[in-house]
């Protein structure tokens, strides 16, 4: 809610989007904690791959 | 170009564009029009998140980039795949929980009107803006490379985008980037393995990427604490996450990407998609130029990439000097050549020593290769001033114009000219979203009718398309376009960024004061550009923590004045 304004005009944002699809949140494979895991092991692995290449090929 | 590719081009281009318009006719209300119904799957988001941040700058400048500089470009993107992880968290469910059509809705819910059009306002100035590079960067180099007009180009461009994005709205957009990147992705594979066969046969891939590193084309990572360097692994992960949080978290383009998702779910799994696969394709990218390079090591190079620029010096007075640096060049490269037959030689033998020694003479050759090619571009930019001397973005183009099979020069022209118009439109639907939302709907006519806003996000829309072609026609050459753009960018996003941080954890700081936070910190941001020479990624990490500073200290100052009575001793 604004803190400032007391009350939000007509057209704020209120009216805003239609209602979702769905706000149920379950990843369908492992957890989000697992999924999270995954895509920052891969930027490590990738970071330690392209430091590698840097240092073979000095 | 022949007629195998032009029909290549023209197939590919049309039949994208004519699928995106068939499949999302007549959109029947302005939240279909908006968000498309709501009805993307992760892979078509993912794909649409890559797609709208892949413009055909990525595809000409990129490689371009790593031909002249290395593959130290990689390191802009490390921060992304962190920020895509932040985001899952802490911004999708929040913009899912208050249904929001534009990201800056949220800030009028926590703060004020003002704060969200201030917001809404600097995205319009710096992606009215980027629409107009984006449009103009593909234009400007396919109109000096195969002779079309310049403003023709622009226009088509343009009135392509502006077609399917008018008519079919986010939906439309999302369809036609889903083939798009499939095109972007698949013309870089075949760009890299054309270039890999067109080595010398004794030249294994292997010995190619070694000459690579030797002539120091292999820079992937430097771990080096250096701020006045623009890309190292810390402003890479610092200031490139900072970046990604601002870009994929509240730039309008991008956000409404993932908002057009079937569930919250969906939207993360789509922008986790984009965390995974960012980072091999940028690489992929830059290889695909490091590749190009030392491909140029065992073909004569043009002095000048820029066929134009060159034709314009060589009917000048200065053509005399021109000719002089040619021959040096030619010198140069039988030099080069004959170090490099030494060094793989040596390499047969298993020589050690013989190696480091003939690597130090293709360093030297190399070093006097760009000596020659820095004083034709001197050349270049003193009598062409408005060329500036800078032919990075015409290093690829020029390789697949002049070597690549009949067909597949379309293919690569379809997929610069793919990337140009999936950014442009992703922009164009952001730009016409946000008039609407944040300003018409808001400030001018709050009550109108549905099918009312839904004609005007489509007016906005054309309007922003044909403003961009303007610029795009009217703009001229900056020094490296990726990089004009992603200073553009870096120079409002800290700010943005900082604002909805403070929307998220600020629990005590109020609108006013974040308000003048933002003013403070944009002027400081535009200060420290024009007076330092700090690497632009820094500007996202300063204005972001100016204005959480600033705003935190007005909240603590607040919060002492609020409890104060509370702490007083009684009497």
């Amino acid at each position: 809610m604004p803190t400032d304004d007391a009350a939000p005009p007509p057209g704020a944002p209120r009216a805003g989007g239609a209602p979702r699809g769905e706000m149920h949140d379950a990843p369908p494979f492992a957890s989000w904690r697992a999924i999270y895991v995954v895509v920052l092991a891969a930027l490590a692995a990738q970071v330690a791959l392209y430091a590698a290449l840097t240092a073979i090929y000095r | 170009m022949r007629a195998l590719d032009w029909l290549v081009l023209l197939v590919t281009l049309g039949a994208i564009v004519a699928y995106g318009v068939w499949k999302t006719r007549r959109p029947r209300d302005m939240a279909s029009y908006l968000h498309g119904g709501y009805a993307d799957r992760w892979p078509t988001i993912g794909l649409a998140v890559m797609a709208t941040q892949a413009s055909a700058i990525t595809f000409l400048s990129t490689p371009g980039q790593a031909y002249t500089d290395g593959m130290r470009f990689l390191q802009f993107y490390f921060g992304l795949p962190l920020a895509m992880v932040v985001l899952s968290v802490a911004f999708v469910p929040r913009f899912y929980g208050l249904r929001v059509f534009t990201a800056y809705e949220l800030l009028e819910q926590r703060f004020d009107r003002r704060t969200r059009q201030l917001a809404a306002f600097l995205f319009l100035v710096q992606r009215g803006l980027s629409a107009g590079i984006t449009i103009y960067a593909p234009a400007i180099v396919l109109s000096t490379v195969l002779g079309w007009s310049l403003s023709l180009t622009c226009v088509a461009i343009g009135a392509l985008v502006i077609l399917y994005t008018v008519t079919g709205g986010t939906r439309a957009v999302s369809q036609t980037q889903r083939h798009q990147m499939v095109v972007m992705l698949g013309g870089m594979a075949v760009a890299f393995v054309v270039v890999v066969a067109r080595l010398p046969p004794e030249i294994s891939f292997g010995r190619a990427v070694g000459l690579a590193g030797t002539l120091g084309k292999m820079n992937i990572v430097d771990f080096s604490p250096r701020l006045d360097s623009r890309y190292t692994f810390w402003s890479g992960i610092t200031g490139g996450f900072f970046l990604a949080m601002s870009y994929f978290g509240t730039d309008q383009s991008q956000v409404q990407r993932y908002l057009s998702g079937r569930s919250i779910t969906e939207s993360r799994l789509g922008l986790l998609f984009n965390g995974l696969l960012k980072v091999p394709m940028q690489f992929l990218i830059l290889f695909v130029g490091v590749m190009v390079f030392v491909f140029h090591q065992f073909q004569p190079t043009p002095i000048f990439f820029n066929p134009a620029a060159l034709a314009a010096v060589r009917a000048s007075p200065r053509a005399g000097e021109l000719r002089a640096l040619e021959v040096s060049q030619h010198q140069v490269f039988a030099r080069q050549q004959a170090a490099i037959s030494r060094w793989e030689g040596a390499l047969d033998r298993r020589d050690d020593g013989a190696v480091r020694a003939a690597a130090d003479d293709v360093r030297r050759a190399q070093a006097d290769t760009v000596a020659v090619r820095d004083r034709a571009r001197r050349l270049v930019a003193a009598t062409v001033p408005r060329d500036k001397g800078n032919d990075t973005d015409y290093v690829f183009i020029s390789f697949v114009m002049k070597n690549l099979p009949r067909g597949l020069v379309g293919l690569l022209l379809a997929v610069i000219l793919c990337a140009a118009m999936s950014s442009t439109a992703s922009e164009l639907t952001a730009l016409g979203q946000t008039t609407l939302v944040d300003f018409y709907k808001r400030s001018l006519r709050p009550d109108a009718s549905d099918r009312h806003y839904l004609r005007v996000a489509q007016v906005a829309t054309a309007a922003w398309g044909v403003l961009a072609v303007l610029f795009a026609a009217l703009a001229s050459m900056v020094d490296n376009l990726i990089q004009a753009v992603n200073i553009l960018g870096s120079l409002f996003y800290g700010t943005i960024l900082g604002l909805f941080l403070v929307a998220f954890y600020g629990k005590r700081v109020r609108a006013g004061a974040v308000f003048a936070a933002a003013i403070i910190s944009e002027a400081a941001v535009i200060t420290v550009w024009l007076a330092t020479d700090i690497g632009f990624l820094w500007f996202n990490v300063i204005g972001c923590a100016l204005v959480v500073a600033i705003s935190g200290l007005s909240g603590r100052a607040r919060g002492a004045v609020s409890v104060a009575p509370d702490r007083s001793p009684p009497r």
